[in-house]
């Protein structure tokens, strides 16, 4: 169960220290075992609220509680699992090498790990390239190897960021796949995206985000009563076109 | 909260340990280097010039420091410095001059040092020379060559043709060429000298005076003061005075002044007054 | 405990798969095998000579890893944000930091032991070359003993990328300060020395006094590590000395360790 209240955070960049408001005011509540996907355009704050989630960024006000812990709590950690932005794992080093070190933080026994890798890394299908070292990889396979190294714990909550960048058709279903398997083992998966149709698939809930607000949550139900603008789009570009749109029209 | 606490409380803690240290770690060092000098000097000059590659103006500042080091050291601890060890210091100064021939430091150094303390004159003489040629336009290098001359060596031809060649450049004060003609002409008088080393004092007004100049200083002073009741006491009395006390007799001076070296004042038939103790040699 | 254990074995891998590495011990190598031969030049302290060059080069070896590798481990890590498949886990950034820190403590120790051991191949060689009447004055208890202190030197620079990879934001930034604690803290305590001579002749104003006072507590003393040239002699180093530069170096590490656990933990890793 991921609750997040009042959550606002303000990056200061340059030497001029000028502020940037990332997130405003930001409230969330997903359910545990639900698919909940944020969509937004870039630069909506959707990575900054993220990173939050798992104490990357130190929001300057507001409350999160991952599973009843702060995020700043280690023990809120043992149970996530985090896909980043464009992942980027250690080049010299083997996905063999980024799985036992998981193993050893979550302190999982050898013998438990041992078996454990070829199970995660045949479910993101780089079995074959087990030892080979990251840097003779693909961008696909860097993001798969990433997505394995999040679930490999199999956390009760996975955070994705941009999850599907990088992957060809195949690959897009094999994450969503995932995901849906992930979930149906009743775990909860927040994440986001800026491609549309992904989400739409997928999700159980859907929250619109510009300029670091949430701007409206949607179901996929009701999502059917919409009606595109445009002959050929969907339901949810129309929204997301018109929620965006119009605050960009302010 | 809690753990920012504790980390300040280690990070105190471990801090008051180095500053704790700070000194047993100097003194550490010390053992190290009063056992050894810098061997850097004895480094062929071609050597050094090609390993420095295009770091030879801070070589050389780091050698001076090292050399300023090793003379501050020997200062402190009042020892006496070795024959080999001014010698090394008249390498490392040579080596400093080869890599930044217009470095001035290293030549006043040579002048302070070798020539004033170590008297090592014509190795002092040696690298003013080079200094002349690196740095043409400073009339204090010439000027420090005729001092040796005339102070130390007693060449006062020499040295006045050295106080000529400063007196050339521009920016000498302008009383050289008259000090240059003074010089052949009156050789070892003692007020040339004060005048002499008076300059050298206002040229280097950076330098703390080290009490080796102070003391010649004031002996030089006393010297000029009979030898100027000596000169005083011909114009008037008609003939030469035969002692110091007959100076002082007759009031031309009011009291002895003090001899800083410990010596008894001598006024000699020339007019010339110096000391039992020759702080300065003057001809028998 | 398990977070440290697990990034410093994740940090010591990763940097042994590094190839600088590789080029740095095979040119430290044939470093060494050269001032064997260029020893032969000298007329009498041949062991010395020898000493000096292969202890420079065990020295410069080490120095290559807080100068490229930890830089790399570090800085980069931040910058490329590898390290969020670290701190996403249980690990705290405390943890992390200490932990690339073992992590580089492991690197270089062993890079230095194997150049140790390339010391001891070149004495060996030297003998064998020259004759034993030559090496009657080499200690290895010395040698041992400067090594290990230029070894805890280079720790102090590793703690210190520590510190300026969390201050700053760029690898570059790092290296530079890096870089220069390295000058101030083999540089200050000649500059104290030369502040202590009251006797100097050169007047020195009380700002510049006041100023070294205060660098001299803030920068380690790296120049007092250097015991190679002792060594070099056969001279032994006593006991104590290296007691008391094991603990000055510890704590000075712990307190780079702390300080830069503090800033990171205030930074965002947007």
């Amino acid at each position: 169960m991921i609750q997040v209240s009042q959550l606002q955070k303000t990056y200061m960049s340059g030497v001029r220290r000028k502020p940037t408001n990332a997130l405003v005011h930001v409230s969330l509540h997903v359910e545990c075992g639900e698919i909940f996907g944020i969509i937004g355009p870039n630069g909506a704050g959707k990575s900054t609220l993220l990173k939050s989630l798992l104490s990357l960024v130190r929001p300057n006000s507001g409350t999160i509680k991952l599973n009843g812990f702060f995020p700043s709590d280690l023990r809120c950690r043992q149970s996530l699992g985090y896909l980043p932005e464009n992942p980027c794992l250690y080049d010299n080093l083997s996905v063999n090498d980024h799985l036992i070190f998981i193993a050893r933080t979550a302190n999982l026994k050898n013998p438990l790990a041992q078996q454990r890798i070829p199970e995660v890394l045949a479910m993101v299908g780089l079995d074959h390239v087990r030892h080979k070292q990251i840097r003779t990889f693909s961008k696909g396979m860097v993001q798969r190897a990433a997505l394995a190294c999040a679930l490999f714990t199999q956390p009760e909550i996975l955070i994705l960021d941009e999850p599907m960048s990088g992957l060809d058709p195949l690959g897009r279903k094999m994450v969503t796949d995932i995901i849906r398997a992930y979930n149906d083992q009743g775990n909860t998966v927040l994440f986001c995206s800026h491609v549309l149709t992904d989400v739409e698939r997928i999700c159980d809930r859907i929250a619109i985000m510009d300029r670091g607000q949430l701007a409206l949550t949607i179901t996929p139900q009701e999502l059917l009563d919409i009606t595109p603008d445009v002959r050929g789009e969907s339901p949810l570009e129309t929204l997301f076109v018109r929620t965006v749109g119009a605050g960009g029209q302010q | 909260m809690k753990k920012t606490g504790l980390s300040i409380v280690i990070l105190v803690g471990c801090f008051s340990i180095v500053v704790w240290l700070n000194a047993a770690v100097h003194d550490v060092r010390s053992k190290q280097i009063s056992a050894e000098m810098s061997d850097i000097g004895r480094v062929p000059a071609s050597v050094l010039v090609a390993s420095s590659l295009e770091f030879k103006g801070a070589m050389a500042n780091m050698m001076f420091l090292n050399a300023s080091n090793f003379i501050g050291r020997k200062l402190m601890e009042q020892s006496k410095t070795l024959p080999e060890e001014w010698h090394q210091f008249y390498l490392l100064l040579d080596r400093i001059t080869t890599l930044d021939g217009s470095f001035l430091d290293p030549y006043v150094f040579a002048e302070m040092m070798l020539a004033w303390q170590a008297q090592m004159y014509d190795e002092a003489n040696m690298l003013l020379e080079k200094g002349i040629k690196a740095r043409p336009d400073d009339w204090r290098l010439p000027y420090y060559i005729g001092f040796n001359h005339f102070f130390f060596k007693k060449d006062f031809v020499q040295g006045a043709n050295y106080i000529k060649q400063a007196a050339a450049i521009d920016g000498s004060p302008p009383y050289f060429p008259n000090l240059a003609s003074r010089l052949a002409f009156y050789g070892s008088r003692s007020k040339t000298a004060l005048l002499f080393l008076e300059e050298m004092l206002v040229q280097n007004k950076q330098i703390k005076m080290s009490s080796e100049l102070e003391k010649r200083l004031v002996a030089l002073q006393g010297a000029a003061q009979l030898e100027d009741a000596a000169f005083l006491f011909m114009q008037q009395q008609g003939r030469k005075a035969t002692s110091i006390d007959e100076l002082v007799q007759n009031g031309f001076v009011e009291s002895i002044p003090t001899e800083p070296y410990g010596g008894q004042w001598r006024l000699h038939p020339n007019g010339r007054v110096d000391s039992s103790s020759n702080f300065i040699t003057v001809e028998k | 405990m398990r977070g440290v254990y697990a990034v410093a074995l994740l940090s010591f891998k990763e940097g042994l798969r590094h190839r600088v590495l590789y080029g740095v011990l095979l040119a430290a190598l044939l470093l060494m095998g050269c001032t064997v031969l260029v020893s032969g030049f000298f007329l009498r302290d041949i062991s010395k000579v020898i000493l000096d060059f292969c202890m420079a080069t065990v020295t410069l070896g080490g120095l290559t890893i807080p100068f490229f590798l930890a830089i790399h481990l570090l800085a980069k890590d931040i910058e490329r944000r590898t390290i969020f498949t670290l701190l996403t886990r249980p690990i705290s950034r405390g943890q992390y930091l200490i932990g690339k820190f073992f992590g580089l403590f492991l690197i270089t120790g062993l890079i230095m032991l194997l150049l140790t051991g390339g010391v001891w191949l070149c004495l060996w060689g030297g003998e064998f070359l020259f004759g034993s009447r030559f090496f009657v004055t080499v200690s290895w208890v010395s040698i041992v003993a400067a090594l290990f202190l230029s070894w805890l030197s280079v720790l102090i620079l590793n703690a210190f990328v520590v510190l300026w990879s969390t201050v700053t934001t760029s690898s570059f930034l790092a290296t530079l300060l890096t870089l220069f604690s390295y000058v101030i803290g083999h540089s200050i305590d000649d500059v104290v020395r030369f502040l202590q001579v009251e006797v100097t002749m050169i007047k020195i104003s009380d700002s510049i006094r006041m100023t070294v006072d205060v660098v001299k507590y803030l920068f380690p003393n790296l120049a007092a590590f250097d015991l190679k040239s002792a060594a070099a002699h056969g001279l032994s180093i006593p006991f104590t000395d290296v007691l008391i530069l094991t603990t000055y170096a510890t704590a000075y590490i712990v307190v780079l360790l702390v300080l830069s656990t503090l800033f990171f933990n205030r930074r965002d890793l947007a």
